[in-house]
């Protein structure tokens, strides 16, 4: 469809749809943007096991048991990478998004890849700690 | 001028953009593939008893309803400006409707938990 209007006085610029596909670093951006879906998406797969758990032994079980299914499985491993994803970037731009400290942009970045590392084992063996 | 409604908005996003950055990849590898796939951790880990007194305890509530309610606050406003970014200009109302469904799920994860 062409996009000459006639009837416009001024010529009206309009970005291509796909104008994030062609170079890697807005590729890039994009799924650092868009692992925001996922993020909700998994908060609301949390809220309907809430909402299951609420309901009772047999609906908890059957929400456990959709978690085992092929789709869950995957939603989950796509939403993990996505996340970790998210993680990497949130500390890459992080001294650039917060306010100067006297450490400098190179420990900032360092510092909060540590911090998920070691939160990662902690959460791990807390967890393991309490149901074992 | 009138005043700015962002902080509002802008404030439980970078909470949970933090809170999702440290913790999330860990919580979608315990409830998303360890507990369904039997990895790792003991097979009860997320049994109805176990769940039942974790959401009975006021640290578990508090727990479940940040990651609830600061995942979806941080990724509604983000995914409202992605779609300004592809195009769909979804201007001040849209923005409030992306506020309001983070608020209302953070409504119902309190109402579930109490």
């Amino acid at each position: 469809m062409s996009r000459y209007k006639p009837q416009l006085k001024t010529y009206a610029w309009h970005q291509p749809a796909d104008w994030w596909i062609h170079n890697p670093f807005l590729l890039r951006y994009q799924i650092r943007e868009w692992s925001s879906l996922l993020i909700v998406l998994y908060a609301l797969v949390l809220l309907w096991g809430l909402y299951d758990l609420n309901q009772g032994e047999a609906s908890w079980n059957g929400w456990l048991a959709a978690m085992r299914s092929p789709f869950f499985i995957l939603f989950h491993v796509v939403t993990f990478f996505v996340v970790a994803y998210h993680s990497y970037t949130w500390f890459k731009v992080m001294p650039k998004t917060m306010a100067p400290l006297p450490i400098g942009p190179k420990a900032i970045t360092l510092g909060g890849w540590a911090a998920v590392a070691v939160i990662s084992v902690l959460v791990l063996v807390i967890t393991y700690g309490l149901v074992r | 001028m009138k005043r700015s409604n962002d902080p509002i908005m802008w404030a439980p996003f970078g909470a949970g953009g933090m809170l999702a950055a440290l913790f999330g990849p860990v919580l979608v590898f315990i409830t998303g593939i360890a507990v369904p796939l039997g990895l790792l951790l003991p097979a009860d880990t997320m049994s109805y008893g176990n769940m039942l007194a974790f959401t009975h305890n006021v640290i578990g509530k508090l727990v479940i309803l940040a990651v609830i309610a600061l995942f979806t606050l941080h990724g509604t406003l983000r995914l409202f400006h992605s779609f300004h970014d592809v195009g769909v200009h979804l201007g001040e109302g849209g923005k409030f409707a992306f506020f309001g469904f983070g608020l209302l799920v953070t409504l119902a994860a309190i109402v579930l938990l109490l």
